[in-house]
């Protein structure tokens, strides 16, 4: 029940609009400034070139050639889409799940924290900053992969492609930042869980073979990563009748779709959660803590 | 002239002392800090997921091409070089991360320097137990490849000799590998945290690690037979599967193999151990024992 007279409420409510505006500019500019150095201050250093385009390629290369020594390189286009798919998960794994790990270790976990804009806004402008810096580095190994190897693509349906793409996507970084604050109650077992988990990832989600290969149950929970199926539809979509598969690409945009919304609000719960426990109880941003 | 040379002989017993000291002190603390973040059991499990992961990727691969749950050719041969390649991967790219975590994560590493221990001697300590623990990680690879997937490995057809022979002159290559990456680590401005990931990367793919050199390219062909590393996993592999298995390896002879990876070995040894000086002078001199790249 409200206490404010008639008067007051009507008072009141453009203050309110004006204050959800100023919110809401606040957020976005918190989210710009965060993905700023994510998409321009790093390609200041020329070297990731170097790390981030030619250090992947040089491991897909290797199983690509494992394909050529099996006799079998029509395979070869199955680990060139995955390992620039995996290029994302990397990302996902060391620049958005261990990154408030990183900077509560660096100090700036404080700060964010102080700051007025909410946490999810931040994490928002490390997903899109780096989703967008992996994309040029993704493309590169794709384009420089598909020419080394001669691999051609027949895309069966763009409108899905981009879809399966971009609900994958965002769905791995919603799961990268519910993991940024699981890892908070994580100290130096931080590294250690990352590395244990990467290639087992790598493994599940079918990157350098097909998920189906896996079988159909350990496939089925593979598909919770969401790598997987936006791997796998992606791959039906431009390498048709090559290889058995999961589900049929409507359905595995579908799910995707489901998980998009699973992870997003689990990361919004969890970073709320990870707020509360700073703010109010003062634990968990200070460095060793 | 009797003093001079119990003199002499006092100070080799103090540096022979000082040394093991270091290269115990050195090793302790690595497998300290390797280990203790956790209980034995996750350790364990930590130690092995990789390899056998990789492992397991390759078995799909091969299962994909060749039909469900076939064994022959290059099923052997791709697990044998995954599960040697956690060598590579614990020396060649944790050395020179463990030395610069020492330098900018734990602040610790100008203290270790002003010790009257030698920096080398501490870097083969910090290798040792990391050699355990790949050992570790390669037997039970191994033993899972051959309990569960069938790798034709024979335990009582295994070339022990050689096997051993192999592995030792292997440690030796991989241990200078990673020394010289850590002088490298060392000097660098940019890239020292991702540089020994890069070189364990090319040499994944040069040295023929999951597929025989025979499909390289020419050019990449001969720069993998300048690298110890194609001759140790060859060896390791006719140790473990026999000869046959490396059928298209372009040196036939066991024997020449063994010859081309001890003067490998011992070339690489010596352009580390210079590479290393030199970095480590440069490093004093430059003040860049307690720098911070990461920040």
């Amino acid at each position: 029940m409200s206490t404010l007279t008639p008067s007051a409420e009507a008072s009141a409510a453009p203050a309110e609009r004006s204050f959800a505006r100023q919110g809401l500019r606040l957020g976005i500019m918190t989210m710009i400034g965060r993905a700023y150095p994510r998409l321009v201050a790093a390609n200041r250093e020329p070297d990731w070139i170097f790390y981030e385009v030619a250090l992947p390629l040089l491991q897909i290369c290797a199983f690509a050639l494992v394909y050529k020594a099996l006799g079998a390189p029509k395979y070869i286009g199955i680990v060139i889409l995955g390992g620039g798919m995996m290029a994302f998960w990397i990302n996902v794994l060391w620049s958005m799940a261990a990154q408030l790990h990183w900077e509560r270790q660096s100090g700036n976990l404080e700060l964010y924290l102080m700051a007025p804009a909410s946490m999810l806004w931040i994490l928002a402008g490390m997903a899109i900053g780096g989703m967008l810096a992996t994309a040029v580095r993704a493309a590169a190994v794709l384009i420089l992969g598909s020419l080394i190897f001669g691999v051609t693509y027949h895309v069966v349906s763009y409108p899905l492609v981009i879809l399966a793409f971009l609900f994958s996507l965002v769905a791995l970084y919603g799961l990268g930042s519910m993991l940024a604050s699981l890892y908070l109650l994580y100290n130096r077992e931080v590294w250690a869980i990352q590395e244990v988990i990467q290639e087992p990832v790598a493994l599940l989600t079918g990157s350098y073979v097909p998920v189906r290969a896996l079988g159909p149950i350990v496939a089925g929970f593979a598909a919770l990563i969401p790598l997987t199926l936006g791997l796998d539809a992606v791959r039906q979509l431009v390498f048709p009748h090559l290889f058995a598969t999961l589900l049929s690409p409507g359905w595995e945009v579908a799910i995707l779709g489901v998980l998009v919304i699973v992870f997003c609000g689990g990361a919004a719960w969890s970073l709320r959660y990870i707020e509360y426990r700073a703010k109010v109880l003062g634990r968990l941003s200070l460095k060793w803590q | 002239m009797i003093e001079t040379t119990s003199a002499g002989g006092l100070r080799e017993r103090i540096a022979a002392s000082r040394t093991w000291q270091t290269l115990r002190a050195a090793t302790w603390l690595e497998w300290q800090a390797r280990g203790n973040w956790t209980n034995p059991i996750l350790y364990g499990i930590y130690l092995i997921v990789r390899p056998m992961t990789t492992s397991l990727v390759l078995v799909l691969m091969y299962w994909l091409v060749s039909g469900a749950h076939a064994h022959g050719g290059l099923f052997g041969f791709l697990i044998a070089g995954a599960a040697a390649w956690t060598f590579v991967d614990q020396i060649v790219a944790g050395v020179p991360q463990a030395v610069l975590a020492d330098r900018e994560e734990y602040a610790m590493l100008k203290y270790v320097y002003i010790t009257p221990a030698r920096f080398l001697v501490v870097l083969i300590g910090r290798a040792l137990p990391r050699m355990l623990v790949a050992f570790i990680s390669f037997t039970v690879t191994l033993a899972f490849g051959v309990a569960i997937l069938g790798v034709p490995v024979d335990v009582r057809m295994i070339n022990y000799p050689l096997l051993l022979l192999a592995l030792v002159l292997g440690f030796v290559g991989i241990t200078a590998l990673g020394i010289m990456l850590a002088g490298l680590a060392l000097v660098l401005k940019r890239g020292a945290w991702q540089m020994p990931q890069a070189v364990t990367g090319a040499l994944y793919l040069v040295s023929g690690a999951i597929f025989p050199v025979a499909v390289l390219p020419v050019w990449l062909r001969d720069i993998s037979l300048g690298v110890p590393l194609t001759y140790w996993l060859e060896l390791t592999r006719r140790a473990l599967l026999g000869s046959r298995i490396g059928e298209t390896f372009p040196i036939a002879s066991t024997g020449a193999i063994l010859g081309w990876l001890a003067l490998t070995t011992v070339i690489l040894s010596a352009v580390s151990v210079i590479v290393f000086r030199i970095c480590d002078y440069f490093a004093r001199e430059r003040g860049q024992i307690d720098r911070t790249t990461g920040y």
